[in-house]
Formats: C-alpha cells, sequence, structure tokens
C-alpha cells in the first residue's frame, strides 16, 4: 500500500518524502532503507530529519548476522541451547522470542560481543550478544534463527514454595529440585530454588520448568546467602526485558552494545569514545579516534549542557547529594532564598 | 583465575619458594580468622587461590607467582547500577582518598576492592592486617553503596 502512495500523483513533494520514509521502516534491509530515505530526499533535499537518518544509516555497518548469516529455521524451539565464547563458559540459555533472542546470565557472556550457540541437530550458530541487565544478570543474545514456536511459559508469580522444578542443561543434564522461596515486592523476579552450584555442570543460564514441563525462569549462579539455594530470574522479567530490547531496536537501529555495563550504546556513531552509561572505553574508539567527533551530539549523548551550572565551577555535570559533581562543592541557596526574598 | 592482572614474566625459582611460604602463611591467616582454608581454596591456572565470605562481602585471595609473585585480595562488591552512575564513580574516587593499603575499582560491570602487593617482604602480620582489612571494609562497603546507589550486591539476586 506504501509502494502504491508513493507513487500517487497527486502527492506534493513533502507528502511523498514523507511516504518514502514509512516505506523506509516497513522492512528490516539497511540498503532499502538507504534507498527509501535517498528518494525521500531527492523529493525534499532540504529536509535535515531525513538527511540525518541517512546519515546515520550510511555510518552504521551492516550488521553481519542479517546480512551475511542465512536464517536457521527452527520448527520448535529446542528446550535448552549452548553457550560457547564468554569468560566462564560452556553455559545454557534458551530462546525467548520466535525472532531467535536467546536469554542466558550475564555471567555466562561477561563483556564478550558474540558467542557461539549450539542448537543440537541445528549445528552452531554466531551470536551477537545486544544487551545484558546486570540487576537481573540477564544477557539477550540475537541469533539468525526463527523459531516457529516456542514452548509455554509460566510466570513466576503463579509459582510457589515447594513447587517442583528441573533445570535443563545444555549437555544433557536435567537436574531436580524445589522452589524454596517466591520473591515478593522489588524482588519479585527472583526464585530461590533448592539447586546448589555444585549439582550444576555449567555456568548458568539454564532453563527452568515446572513439572508440567512449562518454562519458568533463567537459573543463575548466583546464591542466596541464606538457603545456599540457586536464584532464577523468573520469565515474566525474562521477556519483559526481551521486549524492550526490541523496542530499543526500533527506535535506535544504529545503536550499539557496550560489553562494560551491556547498555545500548550511540557514542561511537559521533566519534566519542566512551560509553554515555558507564565511561568506559568503546571497542570502535581506536577506529574513530582520528575521526572528528560531532561534539554537539556528543555533549547531548553525555549529558553535560543539560543541568544548571554549578555557582561555583560553573560546570553542567549536575548535582548529587547537594553537592556538584565535578568539584564537589555544596550547592548553596542564593543568599535571597535565606533571607525569604522571593525568587523572581 | 590467575589472579586480577596477568603478568608475563616467568616465575624466578626465589619466587616459587616464596610462594609456597606466603601460602602455607596464608593458610593459617585465614584459619586464625576462622575461615577453612582447605574449604576456600580455589582451584587457579597458577600460584594459589582462596574465597571466602565475611559478612555480605565475598572475599577472594590469590598469590600468582607471575614476575616475583604477588599477593591479590580482592573483593567484588557490587554489580553497576542501571543510572547516576557519575554520583558513583565520584564517591567512589573519595573513598579511594580515604582507603589505607586498598583501592576501589571497576571491571566490567562490577565494583571491586582491591589490594596487591609483591610477596617479597611480605610477614604474616602484615598479611593478616590486610586480610581482615579487606574484608572489613568490603562488608562495610557493599550495603552502604547498594543502599545509596542502587545495583546488586555481587553474587546476589
Amino acid at each position: 500500500m506504501l509502494r502504491a502512495i508513493v507513487a500517487e500523483p497527486e502527492l506534493d513533494a513533502h507528502a511523498r518524502a514523507t511516504a518514502f520514509v514509512w516505506l523506509a521502516e516497513s522492512r528490516p534491509e539497511r540498503d532499502f532503507k538507504i534507498d527509501c530515505l535517498q528518494r525521500a530526499l531527492a523529493h525534499e533535499p532540504d529536509n535535515a530529519q531525513v538527511q540525518e537518518m541517512l546519515d546515520r544509516l550510511r555510518t552504521s555497518e551492516a550488521s553481519p548476522q542479517i546480512a551475511a548469516a542465512r536464517p536457521v529455521v527452527i520448527d520448535a524451539a529446542p528446550p535448552v541451547v549452548g553457550i560457547r565464547g564468554g569468560p566462564n563458559e560452556p553455559g545454557s540459555g534458551f530462546f525467548v522470542n520466535q525472532r531467535g533472542l536467546v536469554a542466558t546470565t550475564g555471567y555466562v557472556t561477561g563483556s564478550a560481543t558474540t558467542v557461539d550457540i549450539g542448537l543440537g541437530n541445528d549445528g552452531t550458530v554466531e551470536g551477537r550478544v545486544v544487551r545484558r541487565f546486570p540487576a537481573s544478570d540477564l544477557a539477550l543474545i540475537e541469533t539468525p534463527a526463527q523459531v516457529k514456536s516456542l514452548g509455554e511459559v509460566m510466570p513466576a508469580m503463579l509459582m510457589a514454595r515447594d513447587d517442583l522444578i528441573f533445570a535443563l542443561t545444555y549437555s544433557g543434564a536435567r537436574t531436580r529440585g524445589v522452589i524454596r522461596e517466591v520473591g515478593t515486592g522489588a524482588r519479585s523476579q527472583w526464585l530461590v530454588t533448592s539447586l546448589s552450584p555444585a549439582l550444576m555442570s555449567d555456568a548458568g543460564g539454564n532453563p527452568v520448568g515446572d513439572a508440567a514441563g512449562k518454562l519458568a525462569g533463567m537459573l543463575t549462579r548466583n546464591v542466596d546467602r541464606g538457603s545456599g539455594g540457586l536464584y532464577a530470574l523468573g520469565i515474566g522479567q525474562i521477556q519483559q526485558l526481551a521486549e524492550q530490547v526490541q523496542q530499543e531496536q526500533r527506535l535506535m537501529p544504529d545503536a550499539g552494545y557496550c560489553g562494560a555495563c551491556g547498555s545500548a550504546t550511540r557514542a561511537h556513531r559521533y566519534g566519542g569514545l566512551y560509553c554515555e552509561t558507564c565511561g568506559a572505553q568503546l571497542p570502535e574508539a581506536p577506529a574513530v579516534a582520528g575521526a572528528s567527533p560531532d561534539l554537539e551530539r556528543l555533549s547531548r549523548l553525555y549529558e553535560g549542557d543539560e543541568n544548571e551550572p554549578c555557582p561555583t565551577c560553573a560546570a553542567t555535570v549536575g548535582f548529587y547529594a547537594g553537592r556538584c559533581l565535578r568539584c564537589g562543592r555544596e550547592l548553596t541557596p542564593p543568599a535571597r532564598w535565606a533571607t525569604g526574598e522571593a525568587a523572581s | 583465575m590467575t589472579g586480577w592482572f596477568r603478568r608475563g614474566a616467568a616465575p624466578q625459582d626465589d619466587s616459587l619458594g616464596q610462594l609456597e611460604v606466603s601460602a602455607r602463611a596464608v593458610e593459617d591467616i585465614l584459619a586464625s580468622i576462622g575461615v577453612d582454608a582447605a574449604a576456600a581454596r580455589m582451584a587457579v591456572e597458577s600460584g594459589y587461590g582462596w574465597n571466602f565470605l565475611r559478612g555480605s562481602a565475598l572475599i577472594e585471595v590469590y598469590l600468582t607467582p607471575e614476575d616475583w609473585g604477588f599477593l591479590q585480595v580482592l573483593s567484588p562488591i557490587m554489580h553497576l547500577p542501571q543510572s547516576n552512575l557519575l554520583a558513583l564513580y565520584r564517591r567512589l574516587l573519595e573513598l579511594n582518598l580515604e582507603l589505607t593499603n586498598a583501592a576501589l575499582g571497576v571491571h566490567e560491570d562490577v565494583v571491586y576492592l582491591y589490594h596487591e602487593r609483591l610477596l617479597e617482604g611480605l610477614d604474616a602480620v602484615e598479611a593478616d592486617a590486610v586480610l581482615r582489612r579487606i574484608a572489613g571494609v568490603a562488608d562495610e562497603l557493599d550495603d552502604v553503596l547498594v543502599e545509596e546507589f542502587g545495583g546488586r550486591l555481587y553474587g546476589q539476586g
């Protein structure tokens, strides 16, 4: 339908350009998007927004997984996949959606940006780590697999103490245990299990199923200090974070991945050397060090100009606990506040 | 794991002798602070390693044969929170200045308390002081930092 709209002879230049921008969004291929945006720009050469989108796409690398790897179509998701290539290999994992996103623990992937995913009879594919969530010890890995059907899930909130569970390891082990505690409130994403580290033969990421075989969560190597049992992350939290990642990818198709903190980063796209979230040096930094950075965009990204200036040092990095984050001096209110003078 | 920083030079005969002496001393010290040294031993690529819990803090001790031999005592404290990192980094730098014989640092997404010194000249009294100090400070700091800045205690859900 969009193709029909862009061909519509009655459209003015702006409307036609807009239609091409929409058409660009209709397909994931980078070359297709570039072609559409070029056409949009041909109709509306002064459109800075389209120009920016085009620049971003041109400077972004073609995703090797999408461009080079042929999709691996899997009828039914294997209950467990293997992960190799992280600092604590081997680990286990499992598919969380039909687009081939695999979940495992952050402990398994560490700061690795690519890992090998073992698919049993379907061989091994390369996976690209797209996000890590340290607070949940979750790492999400993009693979070229397309999964036709996933197994059923059992939300953690429906699990109860003493419920039977099974943890699967890619090596084939099926370890039986029970739920010891279901987290509540801010800890509702966690389940404490009776499984101990000594029972498990790999670094974690094992799918945990209930007695009916429904996926309830993912076993980590985090240990409850009281009982000695391993924590499992509930499937609801995993699905929610997976959806968040997919949404981020739609909104920021040019974002990269910071292996140090697990965040999505765009700093390198603008010539920045450091992750805007954690400040770690980005792997692309040496390659872009010679290029002239886009200081305006970087400043926005690093949030250096979004705060009130410090009265002492004039830095705009912001304040914490009443002190400037640059100079550390206390932020004293202007004298007129102390005297009760109304701020104008 | 060999230890925190890998060192390139081959071990020297003298340092190997010193390493074994130091390993015995560390195990004696661990016993004196109530740690079962045999249970605390870790498999490491070279040298010796132990880990144990002190309160809520995990303490790792390494004796590495690289170069002249090093004692490394470290405690992974917390996973970095998702936000307010600049404030946390500043606080860590401020704390660094207050700490004696230890430093706070960040590796990947984890905040560590860290001490390292050459084995040469190390005696049991000093090793004992270092172990107790790192264990005490780590146990105190981890809860304080997580409570103030969020994040997750290392190795816990």
